[in-house]
């Protein structure tokens, strides 16, 4: 099998090119990972909690110490410096997403019933803003409540008179179906990452293979070889397929080295299916690309190009949740969109019975599609190709 | 002479197409597809209405007080969208569009209040603390009548509980906070970096050991330094116009904001074109002969340095300067990003001063070193130029 060797030999001299790709994504999820592994489903209700930067200019009071001590129920006190370039970097970068300053004097103006205005600072009109107003501006009011109602109660006992006061919940009941372990978003991402990294790997592996056969004086050395262009050409094919089955098995020895039995759940293997998929359509994407390209310098221009903008616009590397409407009603000629919307519909899939399951057959059914289009364009290039060569 | 050198050295580096792609057209792709990913970012995390579903059931019509602490917040106040925007639906429609995902939770009276939700969230937490506070006022009316044994039980005489704001907004910066201009910034500062590509031509073509082009420039009778010098004068200015046009495309096109110091910002592109060019010229000059390899060392140190200044994930920029400062400040990228956060958000001058007195002495260095490894180099014999890099 001449074709064959020669296939592993190249693949073999571009391997440190290729191994740059997939460190790349070792990287990524090892940092996905360290991120937090799969979590028990929600039973029991918990406060959603903000960042906050609690900044104390004048001294801490009974009353600001109790106000600071409520919020904990609805916030993670962070620590930041109190300068203000540190807090201004702070919630630039999202390290806080709510600076509370109590200003000096605050405590004896709000015990004598004096106007009082408590400086924030987050971003307009998000969530955090809105849910810490709601609840600090609880607090204050129900102790003017009190201030005003029984003249002369000391700040001790308003203090405890209101976190008492506050500390009455409403029942919540959960409503979670998914009695078994939730695999978490941690898994799904790694499989949209994979997309990334499997379409850079295979563009740029076959991609080569492709452009060292088709160069023109090899090519028609090897056309008139005494192996026939019938077993050329399963030989090459054989060679792109194992190529391609390999790194789809890399991927998956990684996931199995990083999520270990969480593997085996059965939305998961849905996903290595779905990756299975994946892989062929890369695959051809590859073929069509390595068989219009002339020069290596173009192909890791078109490998960047072609894998960054997919996963950008498909959701890979921000969820499709945050896309705007335009960009994913676009984003679905890619089949990556489609891969990435299997993966994140599955996992939050309750039971999967042969109904719920046949949408899903849709997605890959849409990325096999679109992969027996492009290669039907690439076939057609190659048969131009060879026909040019041949006027 | 001079300008003839520099003139043809000019003529010869516009005509590589493959370092032109890197330094100009992928950076203008990839912000595209920044700009595709990012135009719903921040709409995803301002506040949108909590979608609750009310059980329309007995209960419910006799409790008059509740209703109205309902219809209060559902109300549209000033800009802001309503806290709650309520659905009145019978018990079975409830389940069913909890179920959907149609709503966030359900509020049912039983005849207490009561929270049915699918999970913890955001939404979930604002509904039900409207409802903790529905209950806790009571319960502050009934511990201050309890306590005012003189006043009617009806509570008339009380002062009523005060529904007051004590929050105002203070900006911190000069303008709004936006993660995603971290992303452009560093983009910028990645493309700058690839200016390093030029820098690697440059001394390539002035080495008579690295091309063969740089062989036959050697023989010619102008002063080696003076080629060196017309060469990366060349290779800046076209950097800086990549640059330019890069950053012309951002505001223009894609509206990105980079606030309104256009003198400054053009600066920064001038300091960070020279910054990358210069690594260039001395990784070229410090590894001999193999292209592949300055290439990857290239490629590899450009990724590490944007990436470190927060390209793939914008909080990694400050969590790097919070961790290791010092690692903050000798990566030319991150001080590139930096410069034009500084300019965008901070109010005085002194951090974007300090990222361009700190590129300009990096490129100083660089351009240093790089003299004193290309320099006096003699040949006795060049056994292999290979033609074909």
């Amino acid at each position: 099998m001449p074709v064959f060797r020669a296939y592993r030999r190249i693949i073999k001299k571009n391997l440190s090119q290729l191994l740059i790709y997939l460190a790349v994504f070792i990287g990524l999820a090892a940092s996905l990972l360290s991120s937090g592994a799969a979590t028990p489903a929600d039973t029991v209700f918990s406060d959603a909690k903000v960042k906050l930067a609690f900044v104390d200019e004048a001294d801490s009071s009974i009353l600001t110490e109790g106000l600071k001590a409520y919020l904990e129920r609805y916030a993670n006190m962070v620590d930041v410096k109190h300068d203000r370039t540190s807090l201004q970097d702070a919630l630039f970068f999202e390290d806080v997403d709510y600076i509370l300053r109590i200003p000096s004097g605050f405590t004896e103006d709000f015990m004598a019933g004096r106007p009082i205005e408590l400086e924030k600072t987050s971003r307009p009109a998000s969530f955090s803003s809105v849910y810490l107003d709601m609840n600090i501006n609880k607090f204050l009011n129900t102790a003017r409540f009190y201030l005003a109602n029984i003249p002369g109660i000391s700040q001790q006992e308003l203090v405890a008179q209101v976190i008492d006061d506050l500390s009455v919940e409403t029942a919540v009941e959960i409503r979670s179906k998914v009695e078994d372990i939730n695999v978490g978003d941690n898994i799904t991402s790694f499989f949209n990452y994979m997309s990334y990294v499997l379409l850079s790997l295979l563009i740029l592996g076959i991609g080569t293979f492709m452009m060292v056969f088709n160069q023109k004086d090899l090519r028609s050395r090897t056309l008139c070889s005494s192996v026939p262009l019938r077993q050329q050409n399963m030989q090459i094919l054989w060679g792109n397929l194992i190529y391609a089955v390999v790194c789809w098995m890399v991927m998956m020895i990684l996931g199995f080295v990083m999520y270990g039995r969480t593997m085996l759940a059965k939305p998961v293997m849905l996903m290595a299916l779905n990756a299975f998929v994946f892989t062929l359509v890369a695959l051809s994407i590859s073929f069509m690309v390595g068989s219009t390209l002339n020069s290596r310098n173009a192909l890791s221009a078109v490998t960047n190009v072609v894998s960054l903008g997919m996963c950008f616009t498909c959701g890979v590397f921000v969820p499709q949740f945050m896309l705007g409407e335009k960009v994913l009603a676009f984003a679905q000629i890619f089949p990556v969109y489609w891969y990435v919307r299997f993966n994140n519909e599955i996992i939050n899939l309750g039971s999967i019975a042969l109904e719920t399951f046949k949408p899903f057959l849709g997605y890959m059914g849409m990325q096999l599609g679109i992969g027996v289009a492009i290669l039907a364009v690439a076939l057609v290039i190659i048969k131009q190709k060879r026909q040019t060569w041949e006027a | 002479m001079f300008t003839h050198v520099f003139k043809y050295r000019l003529k010869c580096l516009l005509r590589d197409k493959v370092v032109l792609f890197w330094t100009i057209l992928f950076p203008i792709v990839l912000s595209t597809l920044f700009f595709t990913a990012f135009s719903n970012l921040n709409n995803a995390v301002s506040f949108t209405s909590a979608k609750v579903a009310v059980v329309d059931n007995e209960a419910y019509r006799n409790n008059k007080p509740f209703q109205e602490a309902l219809v209060s917040v559902s109300e549209k106040r000033d800009e802001q969208e309503p806290l709650l925007s309520v659905e009145l639906v019978s018990s079975d429609e409830a389940e069913t569009l909890l179920e959907q995902g149609k709503v966030h939770g359900i509020i049912l009276l039983d005849p207490d209040i009561k929270l049915v939700v699918k999970q913890s969230g955001m939404h979930q937490s604002i509904i039900k603390s409207f409802l903790d506070q529905y209950r806790q006022i009571s319960a502050s009316y009934g511990t201050v009548i309890l306590r005012n044994f003189d006043i009617p039980a009806n509570g008339d005489t009380l002062t009523r509980f005060p529904a007051d704001d004590y929050l105002t907004e203070l900006p911190l910066g000069k303008n709004k906070t936006d993660n995603t201009v971290t992303y452009y910034y560093a983009l910028l500062a990645m493309a700058s970096l690839y200016g390093a590509f030029w820098g690697l031509r440059v001394i390539g073509e002035v080495q008579a050991d690295q091309s063969a082009n740089g062989a036959r420039i050697n023989l010619a009778p102008v002063h080696k330094m003076k080629t060196l010098l017309a060469g990366i004068l060349a290779a800046w200015i076209i950097q800086f116009v990549e640059l330019s046009l890069l950053l012309l495309y951002m505001i223009l096109v894609l509206k990105v904001p980079f606030g309104n110091q256009a003198g400054y910002i053009l600066l920064t592109c001038l300091v960070g074109a020279l910054a990358g060019l210069t690594l260039g010229t001395l990784v070229s000059g410090l590894v001999k002969r193999n292209l592949g390899l300055k290439i990857g060392v290239l490629i590899g140190l450009s990724m590490l340095m944007s990436g470190l200044a927060g390209l793939y994930f914008a909080p990694f920029k400050y969590i790097v300067i919070k961790a290791v400062p010092m690692l903050a400040y000798i990566n030319p990228a991150n001080l590139i990003t930096d410069a034009l956060y500084a300019l965008y958000y901070y109010d005085t001058y002194h951090r974007f001063a300090l990222n361009i007195a700190l590129l300009l002495a990096f490129s100083a260095v660089f351009l240093l070193l790089t003299y004193l490894t290309v320099r006096r180099d003699r040949y006795a014999s060049i056994p292999s130029i290979q033609e074909d890099n």
